[in-house]
Order: structure tokens, then C-alpha cells, then sequence
């Protein structure tokens, strides 16, 4: 490659990166744009300025936590986390309704088990009980029964699945008498459930989503509150509202990439809308009114902060422990080993390590010794030594450690500090790829270099907008960069 | 040209956060846009010059704020920039104390405010200024020290042709700041009680002096907001030290605030106290332990993980320690030989512990008919504190509700 054309291939990445960083929160734009069904000139976008009436009912509303029980801890300011949505709860003394959309956790590892296990223990447990609990894709990716057996306590609503096996803990609507309102609560799942939750020997059994609400509604009095909790993005939300009949007062889209909620309802077709959110950032403080038979909404995102000064302070202390607890099941029970070597690696060859790479590329190698990168793993040994801030075994946290070594789950790859030492640390092949052909052949099993084969998104697999909200890959790049070796 | 907005808009804004500051704090890219930056509040002082054109890239430098005041800044927004009319929905402004308006404005000063709609009435006339006005209020924040910030912002265009929201675009803009604090407080500017149990009283002390450019500031009187929180102003050798009394009232999360007047005019520090109250001895998340097992023979070691509570005793002029003085069925048998107990403290809390339960077996007495699905056992186990601890004949205990089903397979 000419000077020229790296030139040009990292110009292109510096480009790409900049767009990722900059309009990292642009997901919910991009929903909108793809949005043509109905006349974005009507939505009130701008009803803060609507004044609830006394007897509003106050609606608290969480969802997509997608497993984030607290913020990784890895940049300050994060937000988010159990134990500061329950101080947040735990302080509000007269609300109505306490709703959480659903997907509480993001895939199906051990570790999601766990984390689905210690999240329906304080939703469900702890004094400030949830209402109503959506159940989105991501919650049906776990095996039904470690899913239905943690969510049997809780109040659990799905109104257009159904299931004929007996554990299945939803119910098609939960109602709450709120002082003069009868409220009903549904939840939609609007994506078809995929080809694996399908065909002979399916568990759960998707039906029409507006004909779902349809029924539940039947026969009832047109003064019920009708609030849809629904689950799929937001062009799918936004065009399913219409085909709903009785219309809903409220309608909570689940997103799970709608990263920041905005305050003010979306009016579609005269039912507002508003989303929950991501990685449980923020909760909505919502107030719903009917004002000549028309619903109003104003709403208020609360986002959810922690402590400034003080050390891992804030939160609520109970709710900290529980999660405290499952950071030591985790260790405990070794989901670091089970979650090891799940998958093939990207290019089919094995990971080798550092030290092999370095006797070929010293000059890169040197570059590397020099960076952040190189330290990986000691920030995680030194967080764990850290009572104050951490205090527990970090170094045995999948989703920690998956950030600070080199092709962890992958086949091959990271396994455990003392079975794999040369693959701690962000190491030549997280970038790169596996090296076992590269080094047998170099000339033509080439490796992926950074703005060329490689996209500069995959520092954003780490460096993400919470993780690293001031992740400029221009910049980074400064401090890692190695170049070539010479010839 | 949907690609290209961005594009224009994040090049320059990049290249910008990148850049080095000027000697006096400020960026160049401010040079065109009116602010009031230096004054205290957030009145607004003089207009934006209509005439000047914002740049694409919205950068403003507030420099440091002492805290405790305010700074407002506009930017004439240049609409023209933009090759067709374009109307500003909304803005937002990721800045826990910052703030951000869209207005139009006249050359008389008066404002209007847009309504968040796409229509032509949105846009501004041709004698009006679109202003982006950003509103900072230090007081939002702890009183600390916070180094250069840069909070980042948005405004939501839609093109006046576009009549489907698809096309909507995002005016990235960035405002930077850095925060003086003339307070110097120790160990933090925050005041974080935790549980406060009934039988105790919480207390955080922390020192309060001027800084180095305050030496002679002074604490003049205090008061708090909520009457759980009782506050006095100790002198101490050169410095003062803030007691501060959590007195547990209702039970559950609460929060205030202590305030502390200062002999700088107008300047208040604000700490802010969170605090949970809760009973002497807790379980957590709730005083139940249930689980599936087979009734006819032990659980295997291990699997007590997941069923465990975490209890504690909050009451510091006790031992952390509990006993199990029990286990009895809802019937009044005693099935403690049944169940294996253990307590392990949780690091990092001094005085919590894992309670985990395994069963033993035990639980068929053997009469039961061969044909008799064994039932859901019910009853509890009792936590108690070791002699030493009972003072005064409070013997304090803690039933922890016990709930075995049988297995579903065999």
C-alpha cells in the first residue's frame, strides 16, 4: 500500500469514526427519519409545557436494562444502574404506577442468567414492587424455564404471546385501581420471534399484535386507561400505534438502540408515545391525564447519577448489596470459565499471544508496551484491590474481562489469568485477529491493520458511548499508533 | 445532502475539541457569536448581532465559573448556511447543569419561542435571529473543583421541503466550562449516609476551609432542609469542621440538603445528603429463602449459592454476628437438622453476611403414601444475636421465611 492510499484509508476511518463518536446517539434520528407513515408536522413534540392536573396519574417507567445491573465503573459520569433507580424509587413517595418494559437482559450466557436472577430478585422482592413488567425478545432468548422461574413472582405481561406450557408467568394484561381510574396494562412484542422460537416444538406462540389488543379491551368501559408497554424500534412502534383500537393513552416503546429517551411525548395520531430508554440510563417520571377524552402526557427524564465525590457512593445501599451478592456468584459459580471458548474465532485461526507477535514486529511491539492498552489487565487487578470503588473480583466478571484481554468467549482465546497470561491485556490479536497462520505464513495469511480490512468500529466495541464518552478515534489512535515495521 | 450535514458539521467539530485552547481559555470559534460570559446570573446583556454568521461549528467557551454563578451564552444561528430553509425542532444539551433554549428573536430584544413543529411558522422571519442560548447554573453542582468539561449538545433540524420527518438532521454544537469552587470540603462535598437504622444515629464530618484564592472566607450559619438532618459549625484549628446528625424518621430513601451561608455575598454551599432508613436487622432482598430440591435426599454442595439471603445487624453496639436459633415448619416441627446453614461476610461490608441454605434431606417423615406427591414446605428460620449480645432482656430476632418446593423431576 502506497503512503497515499493508507493516507486515504485512514482519513476514511478517521471520517467513519467521527461520525460514530460524535453522533453516537443518533440512532433515535436515524428511527425517525425511516419513519414515513404518518405526518411528523402533527407530533407535539414539545408539550413540556403541559400542566398535569392534581389527580394525574404518575407513571415511573424503566425498560431495555439489557443486563446493565450498574455502570462498568470504566468512565465517570456514567449513568445508570439498579441500586440508583431504587434510591431514585425509594424516594418518591406518591406515584401510581411503577411499569418496566422488559428486556432485562441482553443474551443468553450464564452470566444473563444470573443477571436476569438477581435483577427479578429486586424488582420483584424489594419493598417498591413493580406494577408490570414487559417481556421483550431479549428476555425470550434465555431458556423458558430459567426465565419463567425468575420472573414467576413477578408481574409479568404479554399480551400477544401465549404459551401451553404451565411455568409461562405472563399475563396477557395486569389492571391497577389508581384513586377514580381503572387502568389496564399491556405489553406488545412486535418482531416475529425468531426462526428458532418457531415451528414444532415452539414454547411461546406470537399472535397479532393489534388484534391481541383488541381483545383485552373487549367489553370494556371506554373510561379504562389504556397503557401499551410495546416492544420493536421505533418505525415499527410509531406504525403499529393507528392500527390500535381502542386507541392507548400511553404507549411506552422498548427500543432496545433508542440510547436517549427525549422528555417530550411524540403525539401519533393523538396518542403519545414515549421511550424507555437504554442499559436502564434514565427513568421516565410520566403523568398521564385525559383532557377532553383526549390523553396528555408530560414527562420528565430522570437521569440516573451517581455520586460525584464520593467513592462509589450513592444508591441505594440494600440494592447494592444484591448486586454485590451476584458479583460473587459469578466468581463463585466460575461463569468466566463457562462463557470461555464459546465461539469460533473471526478467521478461523487460533490465537497465539503477544510474545509470538513481538519477535517478528518489534517496533510495533515496543509501541504497544508503551500503551494504555498494555495495562489492561492490571487496571482490572488494581480495581479489584480497590474497596472503595470496586472491591470485588472484577477479574472474574465475563463482561469486564472481555474488554481488557484478547479473544475471550472465542475458541483459543482468554480463558483465565493463570491459563492464558499472554492473552491478558488488550494484546496485538484483539485488534488484529488471531495470528496462528499469520506467523506460519505471513505473506498470505495477512492480518486485519487498522483502517484498512479492520473498521475503526471495533474500538468501539470497548470504547462505546458510556464506556468512553470522549472517544475520539483520531485521537486514540495517536497514542497507540505503531505504524509498519522497516524494512 | 443528508450525508453531507453531518459531515460538514462533525469535521470541523472535531478538529475543534481536538484543538488547544487560546491563552485566555477560549476557542477561536466563538469569535462570532454574542455572549455574555463574565457576568453573574443568567441575564442576558446585550444581543446577538444578527449581521455576524455562526459558523457551522457551535464551540463556546464559558472558562472557568466560579461556583455558585451563572453564564449565558448565544449563538446566532445562520440558517442560510444550510442550501434549504431548514426548521429547528428542539435542542439538547447533555449538561447536568446546563441548559438550552431555542428563540427567535427581534431587533427590539422581544423573543418568541418555537412550538416543536416542522412548519414554515417555525422558521425565522426576516427581521428575526434564531438564537441557540445555552444557560449554565454552577449551583447545580457540588461545590468542588471541576476541571475543563466539555458538554456536548444538538439542535433537531427538519427541511422546510420535507414533509415526512425523514429528513430530519442534527446541528451538533459543544459548550466547555470549568468549574471554581472557593470551598475547599473534605472528605467529600457530598454527604452519603447510607442505611441509617432506627436504633442508630448516622454522622459525617467534613472540614470546610477556604481555597487558596479564599482564605478568608467564612461560615456564617447553617441550616438543613429536611428535620432528620441536624447540622452545626465547629471551629478547629483554622479550619471548620460541619457535623452533620442523620435521626432515622420513616423508613426508605430520602434526600436534603445542608445548607451553609458564607460571608461571600449571595453564596450558599449546598451539601447534599442522601440517606435509607431501615430496620436494626434486615434481609435483603426480602426475608425469604425459596427453592426447588428433592425431598428425598441431599441437595448437592454448591448449589446453596443462589439460595441465600444477605442479613445484617446494623446496630454497631452489637457484634455483626447472628446464630440460627431455629428452623420450624409452618406445622411447629422442628426441621432443623434438615437444612444446613452457613454465614459468610460480604467483603468490602463490615458487617453483612450470606446467609446460604442447602437442604439435607430429612423432610419426608416416611409415612407419606408411595402415590402422595410430596408438598411445598413452609416454615422459617429464626436468626438470633449470641448472648453476649442481648442486653437488657431485647432479644432481638429475625424470621426468615423458609419455602422448599419438590422438585418437578425425580
Amino acid at each position: 500500500m502506497t503512503q497515499a492510499q493508507l493516507a486515504r484509508r485512514l482519513i476514511l476511518a478517521f471520517v467513519a469514526a467521527t461520525l460514530v463518536a460524535t453522533f453516537a446517539q443518533c440512532e433515535n434520528d436515524e428511527d425517525e427519519r425511516a419513519n414515513g407513515q404518518q405526518d411528523p408536522k402533527n407530533s407535539q413534540e414539545n408539550n413540556a409545557a403541559l400542566t398535569p392536573p392534581p389527580d394525574a396519574i404518575r407513571i415511573l417507567i424503566s425498560g431495555s436494562m439489557l443486563g446493565h445491573l450498574e455502570p462498568c465503573g470504566c468512565a465517570s459520569g456514567q449513568l445508570g444502574g439498579l441500586a440508583r433507580r431504587y434510591q431514585f424509587i425509594g424516594e418518591q413517595r406518591n406515584y401510581d404506577l411503577l411499569l418496566e418494559g422488559g428486556d432485562l437482559v441482553g443474551g443468553n450466557t450464564p452470566l444473563d442468567k444470573l443477571k436476569l436472577f438477581t435483577t427479578s430478585q429486586v424488582l420483584f422482592m424489594m419493598e417498591r414492587n413493580y406494577d408490570a413488567v414487559g417481556v421483550g425478545l431479549r428476555d425470550l432468548s434465555l431458556p423458558l424455564d430459567d426465565w419463567s422461574g425468575f420472573l414467576l413472582g413477578g408481574p409479568a405481561v404479554a399480551t400477544n404471546l401465549t404459551s401451553k406450557q404451565e411455568a409461562w408467568p405472563a399475563m396477557p394484561f395486569l389492571d391497577k385501581a389508581i384513586r377514580d381510574y381503572n387502568v389496564r396494562i399491556a405489553s406488545l412484542l412486535l418482531p416475529e420471534l425468531p426462526k428458532s422460537m418457531q415451528g414444532e416444538g415452539a414454547t411461546v406462540t406470537r399472535t397479532d399484535p393489534a388484534a391481541a389488543w383488541a381483545k383485552v379491551f373487549e367489553g370494556q368501559d371506554a373510561a379504562m386507561i389504556r397503557i401499551a408497554m410495546v416492544h420493536g424500534n421505533d418505525t415499527q412502534i410509531r406504525n403499529i400505534i393507528p392500527k390500535l383500537s381502542p386507541q392507548p393513552d400511553l404507549v411506552i416503546g422498548v427500543d432496545t438502540f433508542y440510547i436517549e429517551p427525549d422528555p417530550a411525548a411524540k403525539d401519533i395520531g393523538g396518542v403519545p408515545l414515549v421511550f424507555a430508554g437504554i442499559r436502564g440510563r434514565v427513568m421516565l417520571d410520566a403523568r398521564l391525564w385525559r383532557e377532553g377524552g383526549k390523553a396528555r402526557v408530560a414527562c420528565e427524564t430522570v437521569p440516573l447519577t451517581g455520586s460525584k465525590t464520593v467513592p462509589g457512593g450513592g444508591g441505594d445501599p440494600d440494592v447494592k448489596s444484591v448486586v454485590l451478592m451476584h458479583r460473587m456468584n459469578v466468581a463463585e459459580e466460575n461463569v468466566l470459565a463457562q462463557m470461555a471458548e464459546q465461539t469460533p474465532t473471526p478467521n478461523g485461526a487460533d490465537y497465539i499471544g503477544n510474545t509470538a507477535c513481538g519477535a517478528c514486529h518489534p517496533t510495533a511491539m515496543a509501541a504497544w508496551k508503551a500503551s494504555k492498552h498494555a495495562h489492561a489487565w492490571d487496571t482490572l487487578v488494581k480495581a479489584e484491590a480497590d474497596p472503595k470503588r470496586y472491591g470485588w473480583p472484577v477479574t472474574k466478571y465475563p463482561d469486564c474481562v472481555g474488554c481488557h484481554t484478547v479473544g475471550y468467549g472465542e475458541k483459543t482465546g482468554f480463558k483465565t489469568i493463570e491459563a492464558t497470561p499472554d492473552l491478558a491485556d488488550v494484546g496485538c490479536e484483539r485488534c488484529h485477529g488471531p495470528g496462528s497462520k499469520h506467523i506460519v505464513a505471513p505473506a498470505t495469511n495477512k492480518l486485519g491493520i487498522i483502517g484498512g480490512v479492520l473498521k475503526s468500529e471495533m474500538c468501539a466495541q470497548c470504547h462505546d458511548f458510556e464506556q468512553s464518552p470522549e472517544f475520539l478515534y483520531t485521537e486514540r489512535w495517536q497514542k497507540i499508533t505503531h505504524g509498519l515495521e522497516p524494512k | 445532502m443528508r450525508l453531507l450535514l453531518p459531515l460538514l458539521i462533525a469535521l470541523p467539530l472535531t478538529h475543534s475539541a481536538c484543538s488547544h485552547r487560546d491563552a485566555d481559555g477560549a476557542t477561536n470559534s466563538t469569535n462570532a457569536n454574542a455572549s455574555v460570559d463574565g457576568n453573574t446570573g443568567t441575564q442576558m446583556s446585550k444581543h446577538a448581532n444578527s449581521k455576524e454568521r455562526a459558523p457551522l461549528v457551535l464551540d463556546h467557551d464559558f472558562g472557568v465559573v466560579p461556583h455558585g454563578e451563572g453564564r449565558t451564552h448565544e449563538f446566532a444561528l445562520d440558517l442560510s448556511q444550510l442550501n434549504e430553509p431548514h426548521v429547528p425542532l428542539r435542542v439538547h444539551l447533555e449538561c447536568s447543569c446546563g441548559r438550552a433554549e431555542l428563540v427567535m428573536r427581534k431587533p427590539d430584544g422581544t423573543e418568541r419561542h418555537i412550538d416543536g413543529t416542522g412548519y414554515k411558522h417555525n422558521l425565522p422571519t426576516e427581521d428575526e435571529q434564531a438564537i441557540l442560548r445555552i444557560l449554565l447554573d454552577t449551583r447545580k453542582k457540588e461545590a468542588r473543583d471541576i476541571g475543563s468539561t466539555i458538554s456536548r449538545g444538538y439542535i433537531v433540524l427538519q427541511p422546510l421541503s420535507d414533509e415526512t420527518g425523514m429528513a430530519r438532521e442534527r446541528w451538533a454544537f459543544v459548550v466547555r466550562f470549568a468549574i471554581d469552587s472557593p470551598v475547599t470540603l473534605h472528605p467529600f462535598s457530598e454527604l452519603d449516609f447510607q442505611s441509617v437504622s432506627q436504633s442508630m444515629q448516622g454522622e459525617i464530618l467534613t472540614t470546610m476551609r477556604g481555597d487558596e484564592n479564599h482564605p478568608n472566607l467564612e461560615f456564617l450559619s447553617i441550616s438543613t432542609t429536611d428535620e432528620s438532618l441536624e447540622a452545626t459549625l465547629e471551629p478547629d484549628d483554622g479550619r471548620t469542621v460541619l457535623r452533620t446528625r442523620c435521626t432515622p424518621g420513616r423508613f426508605g430513601n430520602h434526600r436534603g440538603l445542608v445548607l451553609v451561608k458564607t460571608n461571600l455575598p449571595g453564596y450558599v454551599i449546598a451539601l447534599e445528603a442522601k440517606w435509607k432508613v431501615v430496620a436494626d436487622l434486615e434481609a435483603t432482598p426480602m426475608r425469604k429463602v425459596s427453592f426447588r430440591a428433592a425431598f428425598d435426599r441431599a441437595q448437592k454442595p454448591g448449589v446453596e449459592i443462589r439460595q441465600a439471603v444477605l442479613v445484617i445487624d446494623h446496630n454497631r453496639h452489637r457484634s455483626p454476628e447472628f446464630l440460627v436459633r431455629g428452623i420450624v415448619g409452618d406445622d411447629g416441627r422442628d426441621v432443623s437438622h434438615c437444612f444446613e446453614i452457613k454465614m459468610t461476610p460480604v467483603p468490602t461490608e463490615d458487617r453483612r453476611q450470606r446467609m446460604t441454605v442447602r437442604y439435607l434431606g430429612g423432610l419426608l417423615t416416611g409415612d407419606e403414601p408411595a402415590a402422595q406427591a410430596p408438598v411445598t414446605f413452609r416454615g422459617k428460620i429464626i436468626l438470633a444475636k449470641h448472648e453476649k449480645d442481648i442486653v437488657g432482656g431485647d432479644d432481638p430476632t429475625l424470621p426468615i421465611r423458609l419455602v422448599v418446593f419438590p422438585s418437578k423431576t425425580p
